[in-house]
């Protein structure tokens, strides 16, 4: 598997921008998942 | 060239008329397809907005016109010059394209005059908003209640007073129901009342209202969201459990309106319309009259008595 | 196969596993392109046939084929379908395949989660089209799920969980082309120098990255407060009905935009292609969708003037919709000005592109008359609304995809469609789509509300009329399936590298069929060959 994936992969520079991207754009989907919540919360 | 079938005699309050009435008048003739065809209730082949009958519906009419004409115009402007360029600008006519791919100053302009063009619209739809969401000085109070799925009508207050017990359900009529069974076999056609077809749009009991008399809507849900709307009124205001929305009207003209529910409120969302039957004041006083006398002595007023009464204008 | 991982095999079109090897676990963004595209297809085709039933029962007065309950499970399921099934996934499929292909990159930048990201789609299909086999039958509601009528439903724990795994699907896949675009592009591909439908999936990326949380926050609320006993949304307990449709809109609204900024890039491809001619303002295009999506986040209450709104709240919301006349003019009169001096073919992809042009532009028309708030309040919830969204939905976004598919179809399977057969299918689609839609601004208008199953004769002719477009442009559609299955399996005429005579970009230097693996060596980008590359506008 491993193998495969590394088919058509950029090289590892490429790789580590991809890690710190996919990072901050998780934090972002947890934020947002949690804005609704924290909306109605603070509403109360 | 506007009012077409109704005249109601009266113009809108708000801003900016004589603006607006030039801008109609410069407008009629893009609008002259649609204007004949003002409407107090849906009519085959209706092409507009009906104008409405109460001092304030001519707003959203007039808005719709002038915000359509003006879209005629610009897409003249726009698809005019697209057929243009379709024409002039085709291979097989030998063209050689050019190589420019920016003009700062056409770029300039027609992010300008849309800009402009918007600004007196929001100007214009201002004015009828503000003058909409002043339900100060009313001489009347109704309070609406959608349940799944009929209305229920209560008369709070008329004239200073309150109203004692006057209230009823309001459900679709018998004959529209047994018709709108699946495979009922009936014809929706055969539905008529008054030589109108009626079909889905009638009521056992109408809400009775009074003519020029400025009328508070107070509007709320016994369990899902609905939403209460008269074409002729102008306006639709949600029905919302645990809460009281507020909305007005002033009718000009007697007469019967028919309207439905206009939020998706289950299977028979379809098959809860509402019937406001418009009179004078004076017959309205007498029916008020007459429905708190037949309800007072008995607390739990009788469907059959009530609808009876309820019909003072030649109804049914 | 781990090992034929090494591919000194020459590129070709074919890949060198099994049938499972090579589409269930696939990695590649081509194979993973052609799945969303065919999923979206089938999705198409199952919506389709939703909205038949819709419009047989609405063909004349009186109920005469379906119980009104199935109706409104039809409304809601033919919605659901479409916007997660057909819209969505394709313009996923469309990014897949190309951005890679336009950007001089290997392939998406995380090829696993690519895989999850669409093998999740068919089970939440799966999931949410069994609601309709189940006792109870499927949700009824409308895709908009409003409480407390949603939560009648018994099907509702079915609906939210298929909806989380659509969200996670594209949130996964959005991040994926995020990464994609930042990160993997050939030296030389400037962000500014992007094509602008690689600058439309960025930013619309961003949009689904900030929304499909919140979508899947609402819905989630949506089953505590029917299972698990919270009071969100249940005024009984203290909570707010309304609250629920704040929360909705504010995914919502960007939702619309989600579905039709790719639209946007697509058409920017196809009418430059088609005129011979660099697109007209290059710049100014990338920051008009920038300027959209932004703008899309506070236009929410757009949808909701009728449950009593403050007035100030209506008049902010006005204004704010009616700015996004101004940059989407900004875009409709670049495209003009791109056509304007050039020198214009009209093979199929550019005929559905300028049709989209026109059929958008009165979808937003239409947009900008509902902005006014007086004029919603009567609008509001009828079939003037369903007019509106099915000119910027269908004759919008899923003409761009069409185009799109005549466009690219080419590189895609190496070989040319039948060029007839195409234009068969685009006259019949333009003809009968206005058929379809234009009348029922007329009903709207005259006071026939949206999502009910039986109406006044007053509105039968309009109807009649509308459900006989629907029949036929529901028809045309299976000369599309026609053409994309000839030319995939049957086409004879080889299509050159350079499918079509002014494309430029670094997917028309690739040969055709684009070979399972592109720019293992990122190429050299030379800027004559891209659209944009010497455009300092
Ligand atoms: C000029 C741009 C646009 C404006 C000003 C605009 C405005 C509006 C407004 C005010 C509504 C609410 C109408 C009502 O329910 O009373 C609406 C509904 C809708 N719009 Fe647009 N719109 C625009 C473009 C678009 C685009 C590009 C799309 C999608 C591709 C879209 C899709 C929709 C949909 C799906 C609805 C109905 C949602 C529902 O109630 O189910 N609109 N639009
Ligand atoms: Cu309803
Ligand atoms: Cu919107």
């Amino acid at each position: 598997m491993a193998s495969q994936v590394a088919e058509g992969q950029p090289g590892q520079a490429h790789r580590h921008g991809v890690r710190r991207t996919v990072v901050v754009l998780a934090i972002v989907v947890g934020a947002f998942f949690l804005l609704p919540f924290v909306q109605i919360l603070l509403m109360k | 060239m506007t009012s077409g079938s109704i005249r109601t005699g009266r113009a809108e309050p708000g801003r900016g008329l004589g603006i607006r009435h030039a801008v109609a008048a410069a407008l009629a003739p893009a609008l002259a397809l649609f204007a004949g065809f003002a409407q107090a209730n849906p009519e085959p082949g209706q092409l507009n907005m009906t104008r409405g009958v109460t001092t304030w519906s001519g707003e959203p009419y007039f808005l719709n016109n002038v915000a359509l004409g003006v879209c005629v115009v610009i897409g003249i402007v726009v698809f005019g010059a697209m057929f243009i360029a379709m024409f002039r600008f085709r291979k097989s006519r030998g063209a050689v394209p050019e190589k420019w791919s920016h003009n700062t100053t056409v770029e300039i302009i027609w992010t300008a005059i849309p800009v402009l063009i918007l600004m007196a619209l929001a100007w214009m739809a201002t004015g009828g908003l503000v003058s909409f969401a002043d339900t100060t000085g009313a001489q009347m109070t109704i309070k609406v209640t959608g349940y799944q799925w009929k209305w229920r009508y209560d008369y709070v207050d008329y004239q200073g007073k309150p109203v004692s017990k006057v209230g009823f359900m309001s459900r679709l009529d018998e004959l529209s129901d047994k018709t709108r069974q699946l495979h009922s076999g009936l014809d929706p056609y055969a539905v008529t009342t008054d030589g109108y077809n009626t079909y889905l749009l009638n009521v056992d009991k109408p809400l009775v209202l009074p003519i020029h008399t400025k009328i508070r809507f107070v509007i709320t849900s016994d369990d899902v969201i609905h939403s209460w709307w008269v074409p002729s009124f102008g306006w639709k205001m949600d029905a919302i459990p645990g809460i009281v929305n507020s909305a007005w009207t002033n009718i000009n003209v007697p007469g019967t309106y028919r309207g439905q529910c206009a939020e998706l409120c289950g299977q028979d969302h379809g098959f809860m319309p509402i019937v406001v039957k418009a009179v004078p004041q004076e017959d309205f006083a007498k029916w008020l009259a007459a429905q708190e006398q037949a309800n007072a002595p008995a607390p739990a007023a009788t469907p059959a008595a009530a609808s009876t009464a309820a019909a003072p204008a030649g109804h049914g | 196969m781990a090992h034929e991982a090494t591919h000194d095999q020459h590129d070709h079109h074919h890949a060198p596993q099994g049938f499972f090897q090579r589409w269930v676990m696939s990695t590649n963004h081509k194979d993973i392109g052609t799945l969303y595209l065919i999923f979206s297809l089938t999705m198409f085709f199952i919506g389709g046939s939703f909205a038949m039933v819709i419009r047989a029962e609405l063909f004349k007065p009186g109920l005469d084929l379906v119980q009104p309950y199935f109706f409104n499970e039809m409304t809601t399921m033919h919605a659901l379908v479409m916007i997660f099934g057909a819209i969505m996934p394709a313009f996923v499929g469309l990014g897949n395949w190309m951005i890679p292909l336009m950007i001089g990159a290997p392939d998406m930048a995380l090829p696993r989660m690519n895989n999850l990201s669409f093998w999740i789609l068919p089970f939440a299909f799966a999931l949410m089209l069994s609601t309709l086999f189940l006792p109870g039958g499927g949700p009824a509601g409308g895709w908009t799920m409003y409480p407390p009528l949603s939560l009648q439903s018994g099907s509702l724990a079915y609906v939210v969980f298929s909806i989380h795994l659509m969200g996670i699907s594209s949130i996964m896949g959005a991040i994926n082309i995020i990464a994609t675009i930042l990160n993997m592009r050939a030296p030389g591909m400037d962000l500014l120098k992007m094509p602008v439908f690689v600058w439309s999936w960025l930013i619309t990326a961003f949009l689904l990255i900030a929304v499909m949380p919140v979508l899947a926050g609402a819905v989630t609320m949506l089953l505590t407060d029917k299972y698990f006993g919270t009071s969100f949304f249940n005024p009984g307990g203290g909570g707010d009905p309304v609250l629920y449709q704040h929360v909705f809109w504010f995914f919502g609204h960007p939702e619309v935009y989600i579905m039709i900024l790719p639209a946007f890039g697509i058409i920017s491809e196809i009418v430059p292609t088609f005129a011979r001619k660099p697109i007209f303002g290059y710049r100014a295009m990338v920051y008009a969708i920038a300027c959209i999506a932004f703008l899309s986040f506070i236009v929410w209450a757009h949808h909701m003037f009728a449950v009593g709104l403050p007035l100030g709240a209506d008049i902010f919301f006005m204004y704010a919709t009616m700015l996004i006349a101004v940059p989407t003019g900004v875009k409709v009169f670049n495209w003009v000005a791109t056509m304007w001096g050039g020198s214009m073919t009209f093979e199929t992809p550019m005929l559905f592109a300028i049709a989209f042009i026109i059929l958008f532009t009165i979808g937003g028309f239409s947009g900008l008359m509902l902005a006014l708030v007086p004029a919603d309040f009567q609008y509001h919830d009828t079939y003037f609304v369903v007019a509106h969204f099915h000119y910027v939905l269908v004759t919008g976004a899923a003409f761009a995809i069409m185009a799109a598919t005549y466009y690219w179809l080419p590189k895609w399977t190496g070989h040319m469609y039948n060029e007839f057969w195409g234009k068969v299918h685009f006259w019949c689609s333009v003809v009968f789509v206005n058929v379809l839609f234009f009348p029922q601004h007329f009903l709207g208008l005259a006071g026939m509300p949206r999502r009910i199953p039986d109406y006044n004769v007053a509105f039968a002719n309009f109807n009649m009329i509308s459900s006989i477009g629907g029949f036929l442009f529901g028809a045309s559609q299976l000369i599309f399936l026609g053409v994309v299955v000839h030319c995939a399996f049957f086409a004879r005429k080889k299509a050159a590298d350079r499918v079509w005579e002014g494309a430029k970009g670094l997917e028309w230097t690739v040969p055709s069929p684009a070979p399972h693996h592109t720019f293992e060596v990122p190429p050299v980008v030379r800027d004559e060959e891209l659209a944009h590359g010497h455009v300092n506008d």
